[in-house]
Formats: C-alpha cells, structure tokens, sequence
C-alpha cells in the first residue's frame, strides 16, 4: 500500500488493502478493534455485506466485526458515518 | 481632588462598586427587594461595554454569569431569598468547578415568598449550606452604606483571589437606604484579577495544584481548551471517581478559605475594651445595637459590639476570646436564631446568651436591645 | 479520503462510554464533521453540554468544553455567548435535558435568537437515570417509570423551537448520517439560534423495554417512522401519529406568514445588545430619549 495515504497510528490495528474498479483505484478500510464494541450497525448499513459479526471472547459484549472479503467494497462510506465508536474509517 | 457627594441607596452603590471593581456581565431575573441592583446594571454595564441580561429564571441567572466568568469577565448576580434558593444549583457548580462569581443576596423574609417587602437576615445559613455537598464559603455583610461599596469590591477581590463564589449578603433595609456618602478615590482602590496560567496549553491542568490551593485559572478561547464539569473530577478537569482524588480536591476547597479564615474574617469591635456583655449583630441590627449600646454606656454599662463585616468564614478562635471574657452576650438577629446557634457553642454554661429574634418584618428597635442588656446587667 | 475525527477529538479519552450502537456516536460524528466544514479554529469554539448521556460529549471534543448542570446548558452558553459574542458556541443535549428540566431555556434561548447552535439527541427515555420517560416517549411505550404504557403525550421539538421564535430548526436521525451533518452545518451558518433534533435510539434502556432491544431492531423502528416534511404536509393528523418528520421547519422565504413566527424579530441577540450599548453610551443621564 502506497506510503500517501496517512492512517492514524490509533486506527492501523487492522486493515484490509484491496483494489476495487480501475486498476488504481485504492481502498483501505482502517478499523480500529479496541474502540469497536460490536454494535454491528456496520453489518446492518453496509449495502454490500462486506462485514460481518465474529466472536471476542475479550470484549464486554463478545463480539466484533471482520471483513470476510473486503473486495466487495464500493467506498460508499455508509459505515464509516454510521459506526458510532469512530471505529470505520474508508481510505 | 474634589470628593463628589450625593445621594446614593444601597442597590446603586452595589451596581457602582461592582462596575468600578471590573464586572463586565451580570445576569439576573427581577425579584423583590433586589431589582433595583439589576435595574442599576442594565444602565450601567452597556454605557462601560459591559453585558447585562434578563433571564428567563433565576437559575438561568446563576448559569449565565458562570459562563461568562468562564470567559474571563468578573460577574454579578442579584436575588432574593427565594430566588437564592432556585440559583444553589448552580452555586454549587460554580464551587465545584471553581469559577469566580458574586452573589449579592437581599435577605427577605422566609421560608418560600414569606416577606417580600420586608426586611430579614433569614439567609446566612442557607448561604452556608445552601448548596448540597460541602465547599468553602465566604459571606460578607455590610452594615452601612460606604461598607457596602468597599465590601461590594472586596466581594469581587475574594472571589477572584480563592476562585469561587462570594456572598453579599444585604438586608432589606440597607439595599433600600438611600443616603449621602463620601466614596473613596477610585484611583485608590486595590482592585485583584483571577491568576492567570503562566504555562503553555499543553502543560496547563484546571486544577494543577502545583500552584497552591487556588489553581490559576485560564479563560475560554484563550487556546488552553480545557474541560469544566460539576462531576468530582482530578486536576485534569475531567471526571474521576478515584476515592483518593476526589477526597483531595474537596479538602483542597475547604482548605483553601479555612487556612486564610483568620485573613478573610473582619469584624468591627466596639467599645469591646472594658464590655462586661458582647453584642454579636451583623446588617442593620448592628446599627441599632449601636444606638441600644450608646443608651446602656451613659447609664454606666460596660457593654460593647462584635459587628461581623465578614460572616462566614467565622474566625471562632475570636469569637471564643470575646465569649469567655463576657458575663453575657447578647445576639440580636433577624432570624429564628442563625447566628445565635453558633455563638452558643462558644459560651458553654460559663456565659449568659441572650437571643433576640424578630422575624416580623420590622427592625429590631434600639430599646429592644437596650432592655435586653439591661436585663442580663 | 476518510475524515480525520482525531483533530477534533481527545483521543486518550476515547473509546467514549456510550453502550454498543449507540445513536450519540453517530450525531457527534456529524457534529464534528460540520465544525469541520466551517473551518473554524478549535480554540473559538465552546461545547456545552448539561446532564445525561448525550452531555456526556464535551468530554470528547477537543475545544473549550464545558459539562453543567441538569437541563442548564443553555443557560451557561447563553452567558459565554454574551461575553464574547464573536465565538461559535454549540450546545450538545438530550431530549430530557432540552425539554423536560431545560424545557423553560430552551423556549427563551429560542425566543432570543441568540447565535447558538443546539443539537438535541432526541432517544425518547433518559437512558443515564435507568430508562424513565421523557417528554418525546410516544404514547403506549414502555419504560421503568410506565411499565403499564405511556400515557403523556409528547412535544414535537421542532415545532416548539419553531414558535419560540428559533431561527433554524430541522430534524434527521441517526439513520441518515450525512444529512445530519447537512442539517448542523447549517444552524452553525446560521446567525441566530439553531435547533437540531437526532432521533436516535436507545435500546439499551427504552428498546429493550419495547422489543427492539439490539441497535439494529431500534434502528429499523426509527426508520420505520421517518416521513419527511414535504410528505407530512399533506397527511392527515392521525396519519402523522407516532411518525418522525424530518427536514427543515423553518422556510428560507424572505416573505413569512401567520404562521411563521409573525412577531419574531430576525435579528440576532448579541447584535441587538451591540445596539443597546450604542445607545447608552451616547445617552448622558442613561435614560435613552
């Protein structure tokens, strides 16, 4: 991933890379898993499915979110305006 | 200089002392016998560039002269009884966040609308403990007219040195009493301004105790982008419910009035030297104990006057002194005994006290004073 | 490019302390997005809250914060306005905070006009307290203190903001992100006062009283009820019950009728106060003539 985009350090603690439509056409969706409290309201906006509801036997509500297949991902930013724990963040 | 002289009452000289001592911002709502103070505010503050505003209630009042103290300005609020009871809540939240204010009270009679007209000292308690919670408390109760232009400014010095709310406490009758009196040379007057930060935003904590009992305090806007809040909170400003901290900072508020309580505590002794009986009165009844003491001394009476200026916070080791070298003491208040329950537990069985206690709405006459000290001769 | 929140928040407070899926998240992300898109310095921009779960806020946001008391908050904003009627102050409250404790403010902060910028987060429960009912609980909902049904009725924020004499007054939910932030950058344009109702949900204490007590299910209730203004206009009144009419309530036609606040002055409270004090400065005996 090019070194331009600049992610802050609190949300680089997981992120998927992928490319989507033209060949350069970039997407980085920045979460930040120690914010998330597994609300799934990501889950529920998302017009793609490009999330889903895992499992956290570490958090006070036992679950998360992952990103199965992030290619799915149209950067439509509806989770990222929408996830109330400034978790999401779509680069 | 020429002195000027005229005729002023009691509500104008507190709207004179607080525009002369720096207030910018006051925020009221009309109530009886303390209006005329507003009244004298929404003329005065624009002419000097100041703000003056109605509110919709006596809480939003108290609200608004916080905030604007928040932003640097020195800020009066006037009220009544009643409406010195709707306004605690956010007394209390100027003591726990620590914000300069003036809180002139003109003491009515009570409890509820009681008395409106009529004069009372019924809210020296409720100025104490008025707010729930504890926190230091500083009440000044001017008995004359020139006093209450000089306390009006000491009011706003305290508060602005110990960073918290101070209390003027009027009676009805001297609010209302109008009279001509010499003022003091304005260039004269020692006015004090809140302490300032001295360090850069990022080392800046609301309640560094780094710099003694009294944090200086930044304003708003000034890019120190602090945090204020009513919640017990750590030298941060933020909230905390660490048993440690928050047991700190409320000993830190009491302590920073309690350890300069002997500084704060005024008082004017008369005829004290040789006095065989004491008066303790504050307000307009020391005015006629004075006369009550002037009548007894003629007939031989070696009786004499403990005139509180400040209140609270009560120096006791001197009251102590006065109780225990007098046959009686007599406390004439206009109340169902305020005062008078704190000065007993300072003559014990040893000393005679005489309480008077008028709640009717009238003085407290002279000669009811005079036969008390009579009586206990 | 993702929006940067961290130049708004304070970051070592955070995660913030609102339950999972909470609607407050959401309206402070717009709120921050729309102080963003006015370019204002942090510095000159005070955040006021008073009690309750959405006062929570000002904790997080990074400017000059202040936390008061119950249902005050536009009491204190109005005197920092007045102090220093240059600065943008925005005002963060919950239904119960705005309108219950805070209602008489609210309707005199409103009818002042002054330049302030409150955003109600409107969950229908005090959710802080235990999920007691508030003055927007809608009739026949459940809460701790009406386990038998609601029977109060409620208060339409908007239009109650709109005949104290508000100056802009509009409402979304949290469903609808973006036009939220739409909506707050507005009132913060606006120079005068400004009200912005979030529905939001909070099925933590009402939703879970309600059947819907996941956010997604009380999501879907609020959604369910949206009807927007245009549509609203022409329905009939017991069509609207229970509904959320969302859009602006104030017209931006210069010319208003009887029913546009007819005897609301337009000017904003601060610049009329800058004209009281020309006045008693150039009047000698203070009286003004």
């Amino acid at each position: 991933m090019s070194e331009k985009i600049n992610i802050p350090e609190r949300h680089t603690k997981w992120e998927a890379d992928i490319k989507i439509g033209k060949k350069d056409d970039h997407v980085v969706i920045g979460y930040w898993r120690d914010g998330c409290k597994g609300c799934g309201i990501c889950v529920d906006v998302c017009p793609k499915q490009v999330w889903e509801i895992v499992e956290a036997k570490d958090k006070w509500s036992g679950q998360v979110v992952n990103i199965p297949d992030p290619s799915k991902c149209i950067k439509c930013s509806l989770c990222e305006i929408h996830c109330p724990d400034f978790c999401i963040k779509i680069y | 200089m020429k002195k000027s002289v005229r005729f002023y009452s009691g509500a104008e000289l507190v709207a004179m002392a607080a525009i002369d001592a720096g207030c910018r911002f006051f925020g009221g709502y009309p109530i009886t016998p303390s209006s005329e103070i507003a009244e004298f505010m929404s003329i005065m503050l624009p002419k000097v560039g100041g703000k003056y505003i109605q509110m919709e209630d006596e809480i939003a009042a108290m609200g608004s002269v916080i905030g604007a103290s928040l932003t640097g300005e020195k800020v009066l609020t006037a009220t009544s009884g009643p409406g010195f009871s709707l306004k605690q809540e956010n007394i209390g939240y100027a003591y726990m966040a620590e914000v300069p204010c003036v809180v002139c009270n003109v003491m009515r009679g009570g409890p509820s609308t009681g008395l409106p007209t009529a004069l009372a000292q019924s809210d020296i308690m409720q100025a104490k403990w008025g707010t729930h919670g504890d926190h230091p408390v500083i009440a000044l109760t001017p008995a004359y007219l020139e006093e209450i232009y000089e306390m009006t400014i000491t009011a706003f010095n305290l508060a602005e040195t110990y960073r918290m709310p101070v209390m003027l406490l009027l009676d009805e009758v001297i609010a209302h009493l109008s009279s001509a009196i010499d003022l003091p040379d304005k260039e004269k007057l020692v006015i004090k301004s809140r302490r300032k930060p001295t360090v850069t935003p990022d080392k800046y904590y609301p309640y560094d105790t780094a710099y003694g009992d009294v944090p200086p305090m930044a304003n708003f806007f000034e890019g120190y982008r602090f945090h204020v809040t009513g919640l017990s909170h750590d030298k941060t400003g933020f909230p905390t419910t660490d048993p440690e901290l928050v047991q700190a900072d409320q000993e830190r508020q009491i302590r920073k009035v309690s350890s300069k309580a002997h500084e704060i505590f005024d008082y004017e002794s008369y005829l004290m030297k040789d006095a065989e009986i004491a008066i303790f009165a504050f307000g307009s009844t020391a005015r006629a104990a004075r006369v009550a003491i002037d009548n007894a001394r003629k007939m031989g009476i070696k009786v004499g006057m403990v005139r509180f200026r400040v209140l609270w916070p009560l120096d006791e080791a001197e009251v102590l002194k006065v109780c225990s070298r007098s046959k009686a003491v007599i406390v004439p208040e206009m109340n169902m005994g305020q005062l008078s329950t704190i000065i007993e537990k300072f003559t014990a069985d040893r000393t005679k006290l005489v309480k008077i206690n008028h709640v009717g709405g009238v003085p407290i006459h002279p000669t009811d004073i005079f036969n008390e000290i009579k009586g206990v001769n | 490019m993702a929006f940067e929140y961290e130049k708004y928040l304070r970051m070592e407070k955070m995660p913030h302390l609102w339950c999972p899926g909470c609607g407050i998240g959401i309206v402070l992300k717009a709120m921050i997005r729309s102080l963003d898109n006015m370019g204002w310095d942090k510095n000159d921009i005070a955040f006021v809250s008073g009690i309750g779960c959405t006062s929570r806020a000002p904790g997080y946001i990074d400017c000059n914060t202040l936390h008061t008391t119950h249902g005050r908050a536009l009491t204190f904003a109005t005197g920092i306005k007045m102090a220093q009627p240059a600065k943008h102050i925005v005002v963060f409250s919950g239904d119960g905070d705005a309108t219950a404790i805070g209602g008489n403010h609210f309707i005199h902060a409103c009818r002042r006009n002054i330049d302030i910028t409150l955003v109600v987060v409107n969950n229908n429960t005090y959710g802080m307290t235990g999920g007691q009912h508030s003055p927007t609980t809608p009739i026949g909902y459940k809460t701790s203190t009406t386990s038998f049904g609601n029977i109060d009725p409620t208060f339409d924020i908007c239009l109650l903001a709109k005949a104290a004499g508000a100056s802009y007054v509009a409402r979304s939910t949290v469903n609808k992100g973006k036009i939220l932030e739409k909506y707050i950058t507005k009132g913060l344009e606006n120079k005068g006062f400004s009200v912005i109702v979030a529905t939001a949900n909070c099925h933590t204490q009402f939703g879970r009283k309600n059947k819907m007590g996941d956010p997604i299910s009380a999501r879907k209730w609020i959604e369910s009820r949206e009807i927007p203004l245009d549509k609203a206009r022409n329905m009939k009144a017991e069509e609207l019950y229970d509904k959320i009419i969302t859009g602006e309530f104030i017209s931006e036609e210069p010319e208003k009728t009887f029913w546009d606040n007819y005897n609301h002055s337009t000017q904003e409270y601060t610049d009329a106060y800058q004209t009281i004090i020309e006045k008693a400065q150039k009047s000698k005996d203070g009286e003004s003539k």
